[in-house]
Parts: structure tokens; sequence; C-alpha cells
């Protein structure tokens, strides 16, 4: 560590390791982003409500692109209500009109009541712009580390740390 | 600066990564002039690679994602593109080279590569040689560490510099102090008695007789003396 400083190239080299990590990690977040063309391909189911389907922690991947064909009732989609930031996992039970212009309307397997109430203040269905994706395929439980992470902000910051005093100290 | 460290004798990588930084000091100190062309094209890919995901994340973070998709799009493809060139430059190119110096003196250009492989403590080095006039000669040299590692881990610089200064001409040309030939360990040994005679004069020696030994063999043995004269002096 303490011969590292003293060559710079040594060491802008070591810390370009832990930094090509970081971006690479980002940048196929992006790549599966601009592929799937969702803002957030990838998500955490954080609630019950659509249990059996979904459970707390289950990893969802998703898909954004109508290629020949709409977003149809009975695909269970994630959307973004405007004013709130955590996307909703439900399934799409309504659809007036085509297109862009279509309502459509959502509820959660598990909920008694459609999602009216979930939308914001006098919105009663959402549009196919709101929708961020489709879900296409999903790894039980293992998104449980993030629900665990978000719940102990903490946990976050002793992770990070180690994450790079590990890449920073070594060379294997 | 290595010499101090002490060292995990069981680590390779700790005795690879102590080995190759010794190598631009002592190369360095002989009036070679080091090259860092490979390592700073190597910098300037990733950093690039670095500078285009920090932008990406800056617009994604302040433009959302569908006013950049396109920008992000093309920032994808790019970082694709220099992160395979990194890996290209990095497993073509510089194939673990740790140094490219050329001596001021003499004109000759030298390349070294380091490699080990898993779990055997050996040092390999692939030194390549260019001359003044552009004859190229390849040398591939194997040692194990523990010639320049004691027991304790602590480098030793001496046996480093003289295994290089011995093995590769154009160091032993400007480090003529260290540049043995490599006949060198025959200096040890020179008892060139038959197994069975050393035998038979340890016995001979054990049961309290004197020994003749031969002339060359001097210093190291008993001096004649008589009956059990060792072990009266050490008993006293």
């Amino acid at each position: 560590m303490l011969s590292a400083l003293q060559n710079p190239r040594q060491a802008a080299a070591q810390l370009l390791n832990f930094g090509l990590i970081l971006s690479t990690a980002f940048m196929m977040w992006k790549g599966l982003s601009v592929i799937s063309d969702s803002p957030s391909p990838i998500v955490v189911v954080l609630s019950g409500s659509m249990e059996p389907a979904f459970q707390r922690g289950d990893l969802l991947f998703l898909w954004n692109r109508n290629l020949m064909e709409e977003t149809k009732v009975g695909e269970i989609v994630v959307y973004n209500v405007k004013g709130k930031d955590i996307p909703i996992v439900h399934r799409l039970v309504r659809k007036f009109g085509l297109g862009e212009e279509a309502k459509l309307l959502t509820k959660g397997d598990n909920n008694l009541a459609d999602d009216t109430e979930l939308y914001a203040r006098g919105q009663d269905y959402i549009e196919r712009k709101d929708i961020i994706g489709s879900v296409i395929a999903y790894i039980p439980f293992v998104g449980y580390v993030t629900i665990l992470l978000s719940e102990h902000p903490w946990l976050k910051t002793v992770m990070l740390g180690l994450m790079g005093l590990v890449v920073v100290m070594q060379r294997e | 600066m290595a010499s101090e460290e002490k060292i995990s004798v069981y680590s390779l990588a700790d005795l690879k990564n102590t080995s190759d930084d010794a190598l631009p000091a002592y190369l360095n100190s002989l009036s070679f002039a080091q090259s860092h062309t490979l390592t700073d094209v190597r910098l300037a890919l990733g950093y690039t690679a670095f500078g285009i995901c920090a932008a990406t994340f800056y617009w994604d973070y302040t433009y959302g994602f569908e006013s950049t998709k396109l920008l992000t799009l093309g920032a994808v493809i790019l970082y694709s593109l220099l992160n395979g060139a990194l890996t290209f430059w990095i497993w073509g190119v510089e194939k673990g080279t740790v140094y490219v110096g050329t001596n001021s003196k003499t004109g000759d250009k030298i390349t070294i590569q380091s490699r080990t492989d898993k779990f055997v403590p050996m040092y390999k080095l692939t030194v390549t040689t260019e001359s003044k006039d552009g004859k190229k000669e390849t040398k591939k040299l194997k040692m194990e560490f523990r010639e320049w590692f004691d027991e304790k881990g602590a480098f030793i610089t001496k046996p480093f510099q003289r295994m290089l200064a011995s093995s590769v001409a154009a160091i032993g040309k400007v480090d003529p102090k260290n540049a043995f030939p490599l006949k060198e360990k025959k200096e040890k040994v020179e008892d060139n008695r038959s197994m069975d005679e050393k035998w038979a004069s340890l016995l001979a020696e054990s049961a309290g007789n004197v020994v003749v030994e031969p002339e060359s063999n001097g210093a190291s043995t008993s001096t004649p003396t008589p009956g059990k004269g060792k072990r009266r002096a050490k008993k006293a």
C-alpha cells in the first residue's frame, strides 16, 4: 500500500482497477436499460401484494419494448405513479382503447381492490408511458439483500467501504 | 524500498509483486531509462472508459433516462469498445510486461515479462534484448523465489541482482560486479572422495581414530589429535 503511494503510476493503476469494477457494473446496467428500453430493467419485489406469484425479495427482469404486439391484459407490469418514487409491480386487469392512448387499470393479485387508490389524486387509470416494463423472468428471493440494505442503510456503507479497501489493498 | 518490508513467503502474489517492483529499481540504477508507454496507454484507455461512465452517470442523473436514451446507447457501445481494447492491451500487448528500458550507455533495449504459475513458487521471466543494431534475442529464465527471499520474507537485493546480471548479457555488461559465470556453485564442494571413503572417515572419527585428510580439505575437518582429544575437550 505504502509502496504504491510512492509510485504514482502504480497507484493510478490500482485506483483504476477499483474504478473499472464500479463503472463496468454501471455500464452493464445501462446497457441492459438501453436494450430493454426500460430505465430500471431489474427490480426487486418489495411487497406481498402479488403473492403467490411473487414474494418479497424476488428479482424481476423487465422488458419494455412492444415488438409487433401491444401490452395485453394479464401481463404483470411495473409502473410509476406521478409523485411517488417507488415503482409498483401489479397485473394489468383492464384495458380500454389501443396504443399509446389506451387506458389501463392494474391490480395486485393479493389485493382485494384494484389500484385506483394507489394512483395519484384524481387519476383513474394509467397509460402506456407510465409503465417501465413487463416482467419476463424472475429469480426468487435473490433480491432480498437489497431489501436488507435499504432497511438497514449502514450496511451499505460497510459493504462499499470493505469492497473499496479490498480492491485497493490487494494486487492479486 | 522493497528490502525493508517483509512479506509472507507463502503468498505467491507478494513474492511476485515484490520481485516485479525490484526490477525497475535495480535496472534504473544501471543507467537504464525506463519507458512507461505500455502502462500509460493502459491508464489512458482505462481512465477514458471511466470518464465516459462518469459522464453517463451525470446526464442520467440530471436529465433522466428517456431524454438521454440515444446518448446512453452510444456511451455503452463506446465503453465496451474501450474496455475491449483495454483487455486486448493487457492480454495481447503487455502480456505481463513489468519493465521496458533502454540503456543510455550501450543502447540495449530490454523488455522483461514476468509470470508465475498458480501455487508454484517459481519466478518466470522472459527477457527480450534488442541491441543497438536491431538484433533481437529472447531469453527465458525460471528461478525459485527462495533464491532472493529469506525464510522471514525479507527481500535480499544481492542474489536477485546477481541472478539478473549473470543470466542477461545486456545487464551483465553494465553491472560487471554482479555478473558471475553460472558455474559459481561448484566452488563450494571440492571434496573428491567417494561416498564410501567419507563414510569410513566418519566412522573412524567417531571411534576416536586419527584421520588423515586429503590436502584439499584442510580447514573444515578435525586436526589429527591423539585418542579421544575432542570428546575430552567438550566435557571440560
